[in-house]
């Protein structure tokens, strides 16, 4: 079962509400926002596994080729360009679609990898973390997520901390969930792009409900929105200095009764709403 | 280099010659290319790429055998691949499509490197690239 963290906005809460939600409940935690993974922070230390993961780009075989310029013409995203002695490939610019290798007329485009990153794994208490790690200068995370996706296993419930935003890694990243925990925060910003999340997930058929973070400032009324949008509202986290603190400071909130009584109620909702 | 001084492509935002350069190579509306007596204007069918527009401008050049660029704007991998294709480029240079031609024709183009970009930035790119490989 995959229950994915997502939020329109960022900074408002989605890793805090990953790492103690999956803490709280003894869950796997995986973080697919990886362009910038940081709920490693909260897991503790360990041994990890790394496995580099590559993306397929265009390998030419010059031998074979005979410099038709198929592959240029029909690549969508100008990565092959024909120059008058050879195929040139852009790597960064290749998307990995294979169209190349398949309607190339001679057959000479072969599909090799191009490393992109790394799947990091760890285990502590019997509990799973995995992240990507995007390589610096690599401007499509997608194939990246989707092998952190692949690697989580089938049987467990793992908490996804995923991408802000509503862009190809926030939509390849909560695709397919069976639940999604949607962080807010009352502001005018945060209620923009939770209706742009939103809809997303009504695109998707994503089931799923919010979270009001922040709860107590911004005065915008996220209830009265989520309402207007058939949306259910999972409970709220306060507006306190004290949280930020201790967030910050890469500490576990739910080490405090009070707060571990939150998320212990957003654990129960979320059950509540995934049965019914 | 055939004609008065090869087959030259200036980005352009018309079909008219006396029409005001256009400063971008990969999304420019359309190239003026001239030949000796010869001028045509080709749409540029990069434009409206959502990605790689300037290495599919650079195709469109190679494609139309030209030997020369002239734009205001060049991105470093269009640029390499003009290099790569043994096309001269002259970057940085504005006004009316025929002024310019005529100051090329009469030598009076400053040679540039190619890509426009910032020098810092591309000595940045430089160092990276040496660390990295």
């Amino acid at each position: 079962m995959r229950i994915a963290v997502a939020s329109g906005k960022g900074g408002t809460g989605k890793t805090l509400v990953s790492v103690n939600l999956s803490a709280v409940a003894g869950l796997d935690l995986a973080d697919l926002d990886v362009e910038e993974p940081n709920a490693f922070l909260y897991f503790g230390d360990g041994p990890s596994t790394i496995v580099p993961v590559s993306r397929p780009v265009p390998s030419i075989d010059r031998s074979a080729c005979d410099l038709c310029g198929e592959c240029a013409r029909v690549c969508a995203f100008n990565a092959l360009v024909r120059l008058p002695q050879r195929i040139r490939v852009h790597e960064e610019l290749c998307h990995g679609c294979g169209a190349c290798v398949r309607l190339c007329p001679r057959q000479a485009i072969e599909e090799a990898g191009h490393e992109m990153g790394a799947l990091v794994s760890m285990a502590q208490n019997g509990r799973r973390l995995v992240y990507g790690r995007l390589d610096v200068g690599e401007a499509n995370a997608v194939p990246l997520i989707k092998a952190v996706r692949s690697s989580l296993e089938p049987g467990r419930t793992t908490i996804m901390d995923c991408p802000p935003g509503t862009s190809c890694n926030m939509v390849e990243a909560v695709r397919g969930s069976d639940y999604a925990i949607m962080v807010t925060e009352p502001t005018p910003f945060g209620a923009h792009d939770l209706s742009l999340a939103l809809d997303v997930l009504e695109r998707l058929g994503v089931p799923h409900g919010v979270v009001i973070n922040k709860a107590g400032m911004g005065g915008v009324d996220i209830v009265a929105m989520c309402a207007s949008r058939g949306a259910a509202v999972l409970g709220s986290i306060p507006f306190r200095r004290d949280i930020a603190e201790r967030h910050a400071m890469g500490q576990l909130l739910i080490d405090r009764p009070e707060d571990r009584r939150t998320f212990r109620d957003l654990w129960g909702a979320v059950m509540r709403r995934m049965r019914s | 280099m055939t004609g008065d001084k090869g087959r030259v492509a200036i980005s352009a935002t018309g079909a008219s010659i006396e029409g005001e350069m256009d400063h971008h190579f990969g999304r420019c509306r359309c190239f003026a290319i001239a030949e000796g007596e010869h001028m045509l204007t080709i749409e540029n069918t990069a434009r409206d790429a959502s990605e790689g527009a300037g290495v599919k401008a650079a195709q469109l050049m190679i494609d139309n055998r030209v030997d020369v660029v002239i734009t205001g704007s060049l991105g470093p991998k269009a640029s390499q691949v003009l290099e790569e294709a043994g096309i001269r480029s002259f970057v940085g240079i504005s006004g009316k499509v025929a002024d310019v031609l005529e100051r090329y024709r009469k030598g009076r183009l400053e040679a540039s490197s190619g890509d426009s970009r910032d020098r810092d930035v591309q000595r940045k790119d430089r160092d990276d690239s040496l660390r990295t490989h």
